[in-house]
Formats: structure tokens, C-alpha cells, sequence
């Protein structure tokens, strides 16, 4: 575990970057996919949305903002907002 | 050590307000598990989505779970919603006390599952699974753990003393002040949702 510092600690609130950095690095660890690949799997029923690791990973992707670059390629390369 | 009191005033912020502040519930939570059983220093995140009403409460996904004053873990994770005069309601939550740091641990003692939408139509919106084996033979043709055992969902503060009651951790606070903390903590948030019941109805 990346050991908080005291100011981490206090701050506890997590910014669009760092969750994306996480998001990005759990895709990849876990289903050696980028995170569009990881939603078209999901999109398509390649991955199973009731499966409670590929839900954990999804709903800390739906904390990304929606114009977020990681919507972009599952929207066919446009940008939702 | 948190103190009733704080513990008081934190709760009063969260739960009698028209409009719950996730930051402040989230300290709470906070409070309540460093009062009695996380290890020293680790803590939950809170994580808003920008221009939404919604977030979520949780140890960091590319972290492990949270590390509990036994070493052994906890993997918590809490999805909110909170908008404009409404009051904030949970929409997802899944609470597993496991042996080791894997996110993905088949050595999970108990999983707590909280669905507002439940994906699997067989899967009780709200359900208890246990690792374990039956003591009987030719019960059931599945495993224990992939039974799910139909719940009311847990309060944070039922779960923790299940941790401190049923399964021997000790708190944090030497004082015995916790329960007390606890049992404030958990009644006003019963208090809250039959509020918000009434506002559902009403």
C-alpha cells in the first residue's frame, strides 16, 4: 500500500488525475486492457458488470469527469461533453 | 482519539442537515474506524465526480485494502448519490474482511454486498456471503461462499463491532468509549433514514 503521509492523510480527497492514474493501472494489471477497452469489454458482455472486481473497477470509472479522455475512444473518438 | 463529543458534533453535520456534506461523512467514517480498528495512519478517500451529484468512499483501487490493527484487511468501498434537496443516499456498497492484501482475494472471511440496482436478478439487493464449509453433507449442491444470504444492509458501525465482537479484534481507543461512540453514531444514522423514508413517502 502506498503508505499516506500526513499530508495526504488530511487531504483525503482524490483528484481526476490520480484516480485516473489508478484506473489506467488496474485495467492494465487486471485485464492487460486500456480503460476504452476495458468499457467496450464491458459494453459488449465480454466482461461481466456483475462480477464484483469488474464493478469495483467501474465505478471508480464513473467518478471521471465526462469529458474525461478515457470516454473518448468508447464514444467512437468523440468527446460526450 | 476522536472524542464523543467530536463524534457527536461530526454526526449532528452529516445526518441532521437537509443537505449531507460526502467530505464531512466521510471524515466520520474516518473517525469511526480509527477510533477502532484500522492500523495507524490508514484511512478512506473520498472521491466526487466533477459537475455530478454523486462519489464514492473508499480504500484506493490501486492500493490495497485497507489495513486493519490485526493485519489483516479490510476492503471497503461506497457509492454515493447527493443532490440538490435530496438527501444523500447510498447506492452501492461492498464491505470484505479478508485474510491477505490481494484485491481480489479468494481467502475473504465475510463479504457484505449492498446493490441499489442489483445487476444478477438472483442476487438479494442487500447480502451476507461466508467462506466457509457446511458441517452437514448434501445441503446444497453450491459452495457456502457463493450462497448470498438475504440482509438488511449493515451499518459501518454494525460491521466494525462484528470485526470487535465476533471476530476479537480490540479497538483502538483503550478507553471503552468507543462503543458508546458507536451506538451514538449508529442511531443517529438509523434516525436519518427513516427521516429520508418519510421524505421518499411524503
Amino acid at each position: 500500500m502506498k503508505v499516506l503521509d500526513k499530508k495526504d492523510a488530511n487531504a483525503a480527497e482524490l483528484t481526476s488525475d490520480e484516480v485516473r492514474q489508478d484506473v489506467i493501472q488496474v485495467a492494465q494489471q487486471d485485464y492487460k486492457m486500456t480503460v476504452p477497452q476495458f468499457l467496450k469489454a464491458v459494453d459488449s458482455g465480454k466482461l461481466d458488470r456483475s462480477n464484483y472486481a469488474v464493478r469495483e473497477l467501474l465505478v471508480w470509472i464513473e467518478t471521471l469527469p465526462d469529458d474525461d479522455p478515457v470516454f473518448v475512444e468508447r464514444n467512437g473518438g468523440q468527446c460526450p461533453a | 482519539m476522536p472524542s464523543l463529543n467530536e463524534v457527536k458534533s461530526l454526526s449532528k453535520k452529516v445526518f441532521e442537515s437537509s443537505r449531507a456534506n460526502p467530505a464531512d461523512f466521510n471524515e466520520l467514517l474516518n473517525k469511526l474506524l480509527t477510533l477502532t480498528v484500522a492500523a495507524d495512519g490508514h484511512r478512506l478517500s473520498l472521491r466526487r465526480k466533477p459537475k455530478a451529484d454523486l462519489g464514492l468512499i473508499a480504500n484506493r483501487i490501486a492500493d490495497k485494502p485497507l489495513l486493519l490493527n490485526n493485519g489483516r484487511f479490510l476492503k471497503f468501498l461506497m457509492t454515493y448519490t447527493c443532490g440538490k434537496g435530496t438527501p444523500l443516499t447510498i447506492t452501492y456498497s461492498c464491505f470484505q474482511y479478508q485474510c491477505d492484501e490481494d484485491r481480489h482475494s479468494n481467502r475473504f472471511i465475510f463479504r457484505y454486498d449492498y446493490n441499489i440496482e442489483p445487476e444478477d436478478e438472483s442476487h438479494p439487493a442487500a447480502h451476507l456471503q461466508i467462506n466457509g464449509e457446511f458441517n452437514e453433507k448434501n445441503v446444497t449442491s453450491k459452495k457456502l461462499e457463493d450462497i448470498r444470504f438475504p440482509v438488511v444492509r449493515p451499518s459501518v458501525e454494525s460491521l466494525i463491532l462484528l470485526l470487535i465482537d465476533g471476530f476479537g479484534l480490540k479497538a483502538n481507543d483503550q478507553t471503552g468509549e468507543w462503543r458508546k461512540i458507536l451506538e451514538y453514531s449508529e442511531n443517529t444514522f438509523r434516525e436519518y433514514q427513516a427521516k429520508k423514508l418519510i421524505h421518499l413517502i411524503s
